[in-house]
């Protein structure tokens, strides 16, 4: 069974896109409109998500990913409406940072349920949906280039990322070995014009009080000094598109920027051949 | 860190396996062990070893490690190096995983680790002398296979940490080192991993033994003694490695799926290359 493999095949079935009020979730909600779908956006963000919702025309439901509840919840909404449901970007997500030395509990708890357990959530209550199918579906989980490569004040961060980039390749796999016609990918992409920036904003007041994460904005960081490749959402809705539709694994947005994550690859195969060297002599 | 007599070192999960035997391999270099786990008597002989203190608690518990570390300086003055070490193994496939599978080996294998952090980082950072902190992650950290989603994906969140908090540490001087140790097979409990689940919530997650796992039928498992995973784990120590390998003959899945998403990075900038035109075009359809 060739599942989605054309736009054409794409025509008329439904995806499902979290965190699309704004930022990278919007973006891949138009391209893959532009391609003919049915789309269903979520967010946490209620005043966004009807806004862009009315200006996309297409129906927008309230969800908070880190409760697993809501997750099932919109998963029923979507097959209550629309009967299927073949493409589930899990994409919400929030990116601000801290020295690790510097976090409370409560950082690592809300960072780990949006970027981490959103994901494990989203899986679960789409995958048993997607398998419905005979011409299968695609699971689309937004990691970072963070889900390859550290970074100081990162650690949260890359912890879920690192994490959702795991949970991937094995959902991958496992959906080869049985032989399913649905395929996992996961979106690694680099900088991007998003609200990232402001990822604190969906937090209550009192939590960010005591809080050791800051928002911040990759545009006032030294990160790139040769200038930031920004790429705008709709270009990652385009990479998710093709992504979709080539069923890939890994899907990079900045490969141009994948340098230090080739170092740090280098830095393990070094460790592991000198405790070879060690083990041998 | 170049001599180990006198220091006090916070173990968790040193009732057994790698956990004992980083314990017994710290011990014998005149370490004083703070060993923390759920087998009190278990606990005990390896305090005993070497005048140390046994703690039984449950590490996904957030007090366990504040209290711990309360218990050790009330009776040491100081902690010199944290192994935060506690975790467990067990399989499904990622369909049949319940939500309580989830919690569950998040909180032991991932939580377990943030919470020894946050309670020990401090104390380690009052110590002039500087210390260590070791996270147990696995092979299972830099790979995957079948039937270890949750596994993999606790323990590359342990690699990610580690490699993290010694990039943060690093820029503050480097005093206090981390690595994360990266074991293979050891000859230990974790096929028993899920005897101390608090109740049997109906999940999916079994305990397995690696000579009966789906794969590995008639495999010649290379097990390696906890001890010497222990002394393999005490040299990363004091040669401050980030990554520990106790089976560097066994790293060729994880060099393969490296090399795997390094040519997938060298395909899709192809493949994006040719993408900015069609936007051009969408641009210029838009304005005519």
């Amino acid at each position: 069974m060739e599942a989605l493999r054309t736009k054409e095949s794409l025509r008329g079935k439904v995806a499902v896109v979290t965190g699309a009020a704004g930022g990278m979730g919007r973006g891949i909600a138009e391209i893959l409109l532009e391609a003919g779908m049915q789309l269903v956006i979520a967010d946490i963000d209620g005043g966004a998500l009807s806004e862009t919702a009315d200006e996309l025309g297409v129906a927008g439901y309230r969800v908070d990913v880190s409760n697993s509840e809501e997750v099932e919840q919109l998963a029923q909404h979507v097959i209550d409406r629309f009967g299927a449901v073949h493409v589930v970007c899990n994409n919400a997500g929030v990116g601000p940072v801290g020295n690790i030395a510097d976090l409370t509990l409560a950082d690592w708890k809300w960072m780990l349920d949006i970027n981490l357990w959103g994901v494990i959530h989203g899986v679960h209550a789409f995958l048993p949906l997607l398998k419905r199918n005979k011409e299968g579906g695609s699971i689309i989980n937004t990691s970072s280039m963070s889900g390859l490569l550290p970074g100081p004040q990162f650690g949260p961060y890359t912890v879920a990322k690192y994490g959702v980039v795991a949970l991937t390749e094995v959902l991958a796999q496992e959906l080869a070995i049985a032989g399913s016609p649905v395929s996992a990918g996961v979106l690694l992409p680099g900088p991007t014009r998003t609200a990232i920036a402001s990822s604190m904003r969906n937090r209550s007041g009192a939590a960010r009080a005591n809080s050791g994460l800051v928002n911040m904005d990759i545009a006032d960081s030294d990160i790139f000094p040769e200038g930031i490749p920004w790429k705008t959402p709709r270009e990652i809705g385009e990479i998710v598109l093709e992504g979709i539709m080539s069923g890939e694994l890994y899907l990079f947005t900045h490969p141009q920027l994948s340098q230090p994550i080739f170092d740090r690859f280098d830095r393990i195969k070094e460790a592991s051949d000198r405790a070879m060297r060690q083990t041998s002599a | 860190m170049n001599n180990l007599e006198g220091k006090v070192a916070i173990i968790t999960g040193a009732s057994s396996g790698i956990g004992l035997g980083i314990a017994k391999r710290l011990a014998a270099r005149k370490c004083r062990i703070v060993a923390v786990g759920r087998n009190q008597e278990a606990l005990d002989e390896v305090a005993a070893l070497s005048g140390g203190l046994a703690v039984a608690a449950d590490v996904t518990d957030p007090e366990t490690m504040v209290m711990v570390g309360q218990r050790a300086l009330a009776e040491f003055g100081k902690v010199d190096i944290l192994v935060n070490n506690a975790g467990a193994g067990p399989m499904a496939r990622l369909e049949a995983m319940s939500r309580d599978d989830w919690k569950w080996l998040i909180d032991l294998n991932l939580w377990s680790v943030i919470h020894g952090i946050q309670a020990i980082l401090p104390i380690l950072k009052a110590n002039p002398e500087g210390g260590h902190i070791v996270n147990t992650s696995s092979i299972a950290g830099m790979f995957v296979g079948p039937g270890i989603g949750a596994y993999s994906t606790t323990k590359f969140g342990v690699v990610a940490i580690s490699e993290t908090l010694r990039a943060e540490l690093e820029q503050e001087g480097g005093r206090i080192g981390v690595s994360v140790f990266l074991p293979g097979p050891i000859r230990s409990n974790i096929h028993l991993g899920s005897r101390n689940r608090p109740q049997d919530t109906g999940g999916a997650l079994k305990d397995v033994e690696l000579e009966k796992a789906e794969g590995f039928e008639g495999v010649q498992i290379p097990w390696m003694e906890a001890e010497d995973a222990g002394e393999i784990a005490v040299e990363g120590i004091l040669a401050n490695r980030l990554y520990i390998w106790t089976h560097p003959e066994g790293t060729q899945p994880i060099i393969a799926r490296l090399r795997g998403i390094e040519a997938s990075i060298a395909e899709s900038a192809g493949a994006i290359a040719t993408l900015p035109l069609r936007f051009h075009q969408q641009q210029s359809e838009k304005l005519s």
